[in-house]
């Protein structure tokens, strides 16, 4: 029945000769559900979920926030959240026990952000925890072309810090205990993930079919430990051909249909972008881009890596790389003073990315209220390197399942109530993925 | 020289075939020592042997395991767990902290129980026993070696050896990490995920693009698909006929090249003519062709030329030249072979003579097939040039009677004039009459017909002239000039005849235009009978000793086309030809008589591949088409024969041309297409580094056949086949096969032969390498050294400068640093960050290709910059735009790497120096003694040098410090970046800073040591010149196998050390390690699920 009804307003639309970007129909939707019947999961557009991250914490004088609803008032590093209070849940002291206890001041306490893990300081090992955007993209990521996006804006450096790899500080997502998530730093390539279709790669099939007899011939000729790395490529070929199969596919894995079926921005050039406000604006686009035509539900964007060297030049009155020089400002006022436009300009792509998604009509609500996104740092002060608080603050409503508005404040609510993994059990919750236990909590948080 | 071969291996696999191979001689020195060491070595028994602590054991429950033990054990340390299984391997460095706090009994903590002095003695003694005991017992271990990928750097590298051509960006991929001790090439940082995939995919597909697939063998060509096809098949066409063939000097910019044949074929020719007398009866045409370098066949055509029974007028005059050669006894070869020269100068005059009138104004003067036409009228437009600065300047001029019988013809000048050129500008033209001075005009009589005819005012009369110079004065500031006339051959008052014409400036008497500024027509009656009698002889001439061998594959503009195009300048059927069909072969010549049959089938290969690169055969048929008015619908590459054979003669001569063509084209692509999977084979096999296995070759070919049997075309299946290989784990991943038992085993020839690759090439192995791979010959510690040795010399060593001394020393990568705050520093720009890349790579490509001693690395006072690193630094300038190896660099405050400006722009912060940066670097990448990361809580030190407060950075550090908790670490770093001091961020040698301040450059170190300024720091090292070389070591030999040192790594590592401390080169610490155990040998104890065994690179 509801199938049908479906694909009569397809047919709607294509004799319209419109397929994108077509303002949504109030009467066509009501008259394709009728009123009084229950509309089931399947007709509700899925919850989104993104992370923005920023390296090297803020400056927490700034950093609050106060009251209710319209009546919120923020502190100045939050000042370009202010149009959006009542979108936003502003959550004070979390942490992760086992990055605050972590003698490296940085490696040991940003790989594990989104996962509350110990970062191994075995030199012959890499291995931290998977964070839970991965979780979820392991759970629910294949409902959708793309199971989850990785991004960021800076690539992998290359040494190591305090006998180290900086792999360590250039991953925030793990999708697996020891493997970080590709980062996808290129725009043009995500926008290709995306867009692409599938069709016209069957010969990329015909090539992946061999090369995975290959690999698994291989494997059974190495050792035990090489086969499981080998596994790796294994895996990575078989997803590629399950997202090809996939991306082939009429429709939808679920009952709900996106709004837009094609891109409504060009294809961004190959190159890496040379300017950071522009390379941090086309990721953000291309997050909404893929929950528009929700080609994936989940996505992490580091704006910075940990240790960043990223020259913030770009801002007015503010000179100096990110790292050493503004957030180890040695409390210089000057320096403080530009250290604190860094943190309005991180929460600025944060807004940015609220103001878009609140500005796409999905029927009853807008694509923000079909979300719930989080913005974070991993320390609190970042010249202290303090790990023992978090800056983060939600934003978008769960499809109605969180009230937004809020100041929650756990700082003295006891270790074990302030823990950052109550707050992803919490948002796997949201997503409808819901665990036992993740990291080190074994509870959702309380009052969100 | 270190001794080779010093493992203490299992005797039963590498004593054996040590033996096997090499007869034990009593003078060679250094298998005796390699006997000696195996016969003393503790016999290696598998993977790395547990050592217990022993009696120290419950000590260190009673005393550590409180704290360092349970669930969440303090500062990680899990005691508690390590007192069961040490695992020395790799907690070495946790083991040697625990001594050392127990030493300077830091632990137990003062609250804690204290142990008696005799337990805390028994302790320090039972770890550090169970510490050597571990060492002695596992000397050797290869250690645990995690499957590598190949990096981003590998990858191009690769692909760069394989195809020729430097295809992949590195950049292109974002996967690497930092791993093991400090590289990018440690397994245990390598991840492949989807996305890499696509990448790897995304490139392959992006090379196999790039593969040239035509009538040839396969290659790759820097350009992809079709551009690639027709650039690279124009580039072989060249280089056939730039190799084999030979042309003068013929229009503007041509480079006469290859006329040596000439005078060669003579002598050859001459040499076989008068084999008896010169006593070598026997000898061939070929074989005298062979021994003065010249074509057999061009040998055997010239022969029949010379030895024809007849010729013309003007041949006849070449051939009795050579007839008249001396006889051998009655001058030298040496002699001879003089004349011959002069013979061929004589074929010159005669080429030009006749070149310059066989084609029209527009095109290159170039004597080809005969194609001469003499009128009896004709132009000059002469350059005439002059010493800079001359006031006076002649014109010279002749006319001659081409055969000699000839009496006295008569040439009217008409209308000469001259312009000159001053201040870039031409003046108008004068009449000659006025230019020439008076005594000089009279010479000329202008205005006066012998014969009485009429004459006009400016034109004059010539009858045979030799060499009539006329001086003339230069107008002031005149740089050159032209004479401009038309030359008519009178024969109505003169005699008919063939008549040359010259006008030179008489600078550099010669023969051609382009060489000398000599120019000369050739004036003939048509209808006379001179030219009658002449004509065939030219054209004789002209078809058998032509000047240019071929003409190029793409006319010129000025070029001629061929038929059956309109060739008027500016038409559209020639326009068309230039824009569309783009090429004419025209080198029969060069084909028939210069050749040898392999050179003809890659010309002719090539030709096919340049023709069928785009839609040559349509284009052609359209014009023909158009201008017969046959249909406009068909195309080119599908005519049929019965309809062509119904055309009219004239279309159906070429359209038939062009169909047969065509097919033949078509035919040699599809006999090259079994080659082309063939060659695959062997691309998959340098791709894949070993032999393949008969089951590999089915499965690729299985691949291809499948493709094709889905009616896919040959080239697109190849590109898919080669892009399959390239995205095959066994190109990706440097897979080796495991130890079938719980022992180590030894590596097989070819993955030794990748291990040396890689480590030294960053890539494939190459021709050499791989022969002595298949010829087992590998494991003969000779053969190493001297692969491992030219290897170090060859070019591609600056891939080890690169990855190796680049990652040590943190300047990977450079071109790419962003740590410059561009605001500040303008003056740093992208070519000046080259220039300092370029900088850092020459150097130690130099150390590492001309093996310096290792101590230059620190010490060395020369260093290599360019013209902009020159201005920089203020050095001396260089005029180069490549770096050039400057010396006595160290009094300009240059040389080694301490003072490259790369490192000393890395170790600083944007705004700033940082001394404490630079100490650090110091600390870590040069003496290997780094400080502990500094407490999270540490505070920091503004961001720019020059603060309000006017205190100096280093006073701002001295407050930092002097927290006692700081203090400790700092004194260790700051004295020795405080050194540093005096080179700015960007590496400039300055001597205050920005704000007038004086720069302090001294310190002292917290063992009292005073150090002030580079020179003092550098006196500093060499008194820790053990502690470089004990860094050294152990970076090598973890970029070697990829992986952190390991317990069992220290004899080797101190091995190397010592080597190095006796002025060891790097080359024979690369050899060590080469020959090393780690090095040859893999882990066991972790054999394959199935438990089958290997067959990589066993198969035959």
């Amino acid at each position: 029945m509801s199938r049908q009804e479906r694909s009569s307003r397809r047919a709607f639309l294509r004799g319209c000769g419109a397929t994108l970007t077509l303002p949504w129909l109030e009467s066509l939707a009501s008259a394709a559900e009728p009123a009084g019947q229950p509309t089931g999961p399947a007709h509700e557009p899925p919850i989104r979920f993104a992370c923005i991250f920023f390296s090297n914490g803020v400056e927490p004088p700034h950093w609050w926030a106060e009251g209710e609803g319209a009546a919120m008032r923020v502190g100045k590093g939050l000042e370009p959240m202010q149009p959006y209070r009542e979108d936003m849940v502003f959550l004070r002291g979390l942490y992760n026990a086992q990055a605050a206890a972590h003698k490296s001041a940085h490696l040991g306490r940003s790989p594990n952000l989104l996962s509350g893990a110990w970062v191994s300081t075995n030199q012959n090992e890499i291995r931290v925890g998977k964070s839970f955007d991965q979780v979820l993209a392991q759970t629910i990521g294949k409902q959708t072309a793309v199971p989850s996006l990785v991004l960021g804006i800076e690539p992998t450096e290359l040494r190591l810090e305090d006998g180290l790899s900086m792999l360590y500080g250039s991953n925030i997502s793990w999708a697996s205990d020891t493997k970080p998530a590709t980062k996808e730093i290129y725009p043009a390539r995500v926008y290709d993930l995306l867009v692409g279709d599938g069709r016209g790669r069957q010969s990329d099939r015909s090539v992946l079919d061999e090369v995975l007899a290959d690999a698994n011939e291989l494997k059974r000729r190495v050792s035990r430990s090489d086969g499981q790395k080998m596994e790796e490529y294994l895996e990575s070929v078989r997803s590629i051909e399950t997202r090809l199969a996939h991306a082939g596919q009429e429709g939808r894995l679920e009952g709900w249909q996106p709004r837009l079926t094609s891109p409504n921005m060009p294809r961004p050039g190959d190159a890496l972008p040379q300017d950071v406000p522009a390379h941090m604006r086309l990721m953000l686009d291309l997050i909404v881009l893929a929950f528009q035509m929700d080609k994936t539900r989940i996505a992490t964007c580091m704006l910075n890596n940990d240790l960043s060297q990223m020259n913030f030049g770009f801002l007015e009155g503010v000179h100096g790389s990110l790292h050493l020089d503004l957030t180890h400002n040695g409390r210089a006022p000057d320096l403080e003073a530009m250290y604190l436009k860094t943190n309005q300009f991180h929460v600025a792509q944060f807004a940015y990315l609220v103001d878009r998604l609140k500005a796409i009509d999905e029927g009853e609500r807008t694509l923000l209220d079909n979300s719930v996104l989080l913005c974070c740092s991993n320390f609190l002060d970042g010249d202290k390197h303090q790990a023992d608080q978090m800056p983060m603050l939600l934003a978008g409503r769960a499809g109605g399942r969180l009230k937004t508005g809020r100041v929650l404040d756990y700082l003295g609510a006891g270790d074990s109530h302030r823990r950052a993994c109550s707050l992803y059990l919490s948002l796997m919750d949201l997503m409808g993925a819901a665990q036992e236990r993740f990291g080190d909590a074994d509870r959702p948080l309380a009052r969100l | 020289m270190i001794s080779l071969f010093c493992w203490k291996a299992n005797p039963t696999t590498a004593v054996r075939r040590l033996w096997s191979r090499r007869p034990l001689r009593q003078s060679d020195g250094r298998v005796l020592s390699a006997c000696a060491c195996f016969a003393l070595a503790v016999v290696w028994s598998g993977t790395a042997r547990a050592a217990g602590l022993g009696d120290a054991a419950p000590l260190v429950k009673e005393l550590c395991t409180e704290c360092h033990g349970g669930m969440s054990p303090e500062a990680h340390l899990d005691l508690e767990r390590l007192r069961g299984e040490p695992e020395f391997a790799t907690q070495f460095r946790t083991w040697e902290k625990v001594i050392e706090r127990l030493k300077d009994e830091r632990m137990p903590p003062p609250d804690a129980p204290q142990p008696t002095a005799a337990q805390r003695e028994e302790l320090i003694e039972a770890v550090s026993r169970g510490l050597h005991t571990y060492i002695d017992e596992n000397a050797g271990d290869p250690g645990e070696i995690v499957l590598r990928q190949l990096t981003s750097a590998e990858l191009a590298y690769s692909i760069e050896d394989l195809t020729g051509v430097d295809l992949v960006d590195p950049g292109d991929f974002v996967s690497d990490a930092v791993g093991g001790a400090g590289f990018t090439n440690a397994g245990d940082a390598q991840f492949i995920h989807d996305a890499t995939l696509e990448r790897y995919l995304e490139s392959a597909k992006k090379v196999a693009a790039h593969a040239v697939i035509g009538s040839g063998p396969l290659k790759f060509d820097i350009d992809p698909g079709k551009t690639g096809r027709e650039l690279s098949s124009i580039r072989r066409i060249q280089e056939i006929y730039r190799s084999h063939g030979f042309r003068t000097a013929a229009g503007e910019g041509g480079k006469p090249f290859g006329l040596d044949v000439y005078p060669k074929s003579l002598l050859v020719a001459w040499q076989f003519r008068h084999r008896q007398a010169l006593g070598r009866p026997d000898a061939t045409l070929d074989d005298l062709a062979r021994e003065n370098g010249l074509e057999p066949r061009f040998a055997a055509y010239i022969n029949s030329v010379l030895t024809a029974p007849t010729h013309a007028f003007p041949l006849s005059e070449i051939v009795a030249g050579w007839r008249n050669l001396p006889e051998p006894g009655a001058a030298s070869v040496q002699a001879v072979r003089e004349d011959c020269n002069e013979l061929y100068g004589r074929l010159r005059y005669w080429q030009h003579l006749l070149a310059s009138e066989s084609s029209d104004e527009e095109e290159a003067a170039v004597l080809t097939d005969g194609a001469v036409k003499l009128t009896k009228e004709s132009s000059f437009k002469a350059t005439l040039d002059w010493r800079e600065g001359a006031d006076r300047a002649t014109i010279e001029l002749s006319v001659l009677p081409v055969a000699k019988a000839q009496s006295n013809p008569l040439v009217v000048w008409h209308n000469p004039r001259m312009r000159f050129r001053r201040d870039r500008k031409w003046t108008p033209y004068e009449p000659l009459r006025t230019v020439l001075s008076g005594d000089v005009v009279g010479k000329l009589s202008f205005g006066r017909h012998p014969a009485g005819a009429k004459l006009e005012t400016d034109d004059f009369v010539l009858g045979r002239t030799e060499d009539m110079v006329l001086p003339f004065s230069v107008p002031a500031g005149a740089t050159s000039g032209q004479l401009v006339v038309d030359v008519m051959l009178d024969v109505k008052h003169g005699e008919e005849g063939v008549v040359r014409c010259t006008v030179s400036d008489g600078i550099n008497p010669g023969e051609t235009v382009a060489a000398t500024g000599t120019y000369s027509v050739l004036l003939a009656d048509p209808e006379g009978s001179t030219y009658r009698w002449l004509k065939p002889g030219i054209e004789e001439f002209a078809r058998a000793l032509p000047e240019v061998s071929h003409r190029e594959p793409a006319p010129s503009d000025r070029d001629p086309i061929p038929a059956p195009f309109d060739g008027t300048y500016n038409s559209a059927e020639r326009n068309h030809f230039h824009a569309k069909i783009k090429y004419h072969r025209d080198d029969r010549f060069l084909v028939d008589h210069l050749l040898d049959d392999a050179t003809r089938l890659r010309l002719d290969q090539a030709w096919v591949d340049l023709l069928t690169a785009f839609d040559y055969h349509d284009e052609f048929y359209r014009v023909v088409a158009r201008k017969y008015d046959l249909p406009d619908d068909r195309r080119g590459a599908d005519l049929d024969g019965a309809w062509i054979a119904s055309l009219p003669d004239e279309p159906r001569l070429y359209v038939e041309r062009l169909h047969s063509d065509y097919a033949r084209a078509r035919q040699a692509l599809s006999a090259a297409e079994p080659g082309h999977v063939d060659q695959a084979l062997e691309f998959a096999e340098r791709a894949w580094r070993r032999p393949l296995s008969a089951a590999e070759r089915g499965r690729l070919r299985g691949f291809y056949s499948r493709l094709r049997n889905d009616r896919m075309e040959h080239e697109e299946a190849l590109r898919l086949l080669l892009a399959r290989i390239l995205v095959a784990p066994a190109f990706l991943y440097r897979a080796e096969a495991p130890s079938p038992s719980p022992a180590a085993a030894m590596l097989s020839e070819w993955e030794i032969a990748n291990r040396l690759s890689y480590f030294l090439w960053s890539s494939i192995p190459d021709e050499p390498l791989r022969r002595t791979a298949a010829a087992g010959q590998l494991q003969e510690p000779e053969t190493l050294a001297s692969q491992a040795r030219r290897m170090l010399r060859d070019l591609r060593a600056r891939r080890f400068a690169t990855e190796f001394f680049g990652q040590w020393f943190g300047f990977y990568r450079f071109d790419k640093h962003r740590g410059v705050d561009g605001a500040r520093f303008p003056e740093f720009t992208d070519s000046l960050k080259q220039s300092m890349y370029d900088e850092a790579i020459s150097f130690f490509s130099y150390v590492v290709r001309e093996d310096r001693p290792v101590d230059e690395i620190l010490f060395a006072d020369y260093t290599f910059a360019d013209a902009q690193l020159t201005r920089h630094y203020g050095l001396p300038a260089v005029e180069s735009i490549k770096p050039v190896k400057i010396e006595g660099t160290g009094k300009l405050h240059r040389g080694g790497l301490l003072r490259l400006g790369a490192v000393l722009t890395v170790t600083s912060a944007p705004l700033r120096t940082s001394p404490v940066k630079r100490g650090d670097w110091v600390l870590r990448r040069i003496l290997g003694t780094p400080v502990p990361p500094p407490p999270a809580d540490a505070g920091s030190i503004a961001a720019d040098d020059v603060q309000s407060d006017g205190r100096t950075l280093r006073a701002r550090l001295e407050a930092h410090r002097r927290d006692a908790s700081c203090v400790n670490c700092h004194s260790r770093m700051d004295p020795l970046g405080f050194a540093l001091e005096e080179y700015d961020p960007i590496g400039r040698w300055r001597e205050r800073y920005r704000d007038d301040q004086s720069i302090d450059n001294s310190g002292v170190l917290n063992d009292g040591v005073e150090i002030s300024g580079v020179s003092g720091l550098l006196d500093y090292l060499k008194t820790r010149r053990a502690q470089f070389h004990q860094t050294f070591a152990t970076r090598l030999l973890g970029y070697a196998l990829g992986r952190a040192e390991l317990a069992s790594d220290r004899p080797l590592l101190d091995e190397l050390a010592g080597e190095l401390d006796r002025g060891g080169k790097l080359s024979d610490l690369v050899v060590r390690i080469a020959s090393s155990r780690q090095f040859h040998f893999r882990r066991g104890g972790n054999p394959t699920p199935e438990g089958e065994l290997p067959v990589a690179g066993e198969e035959p």
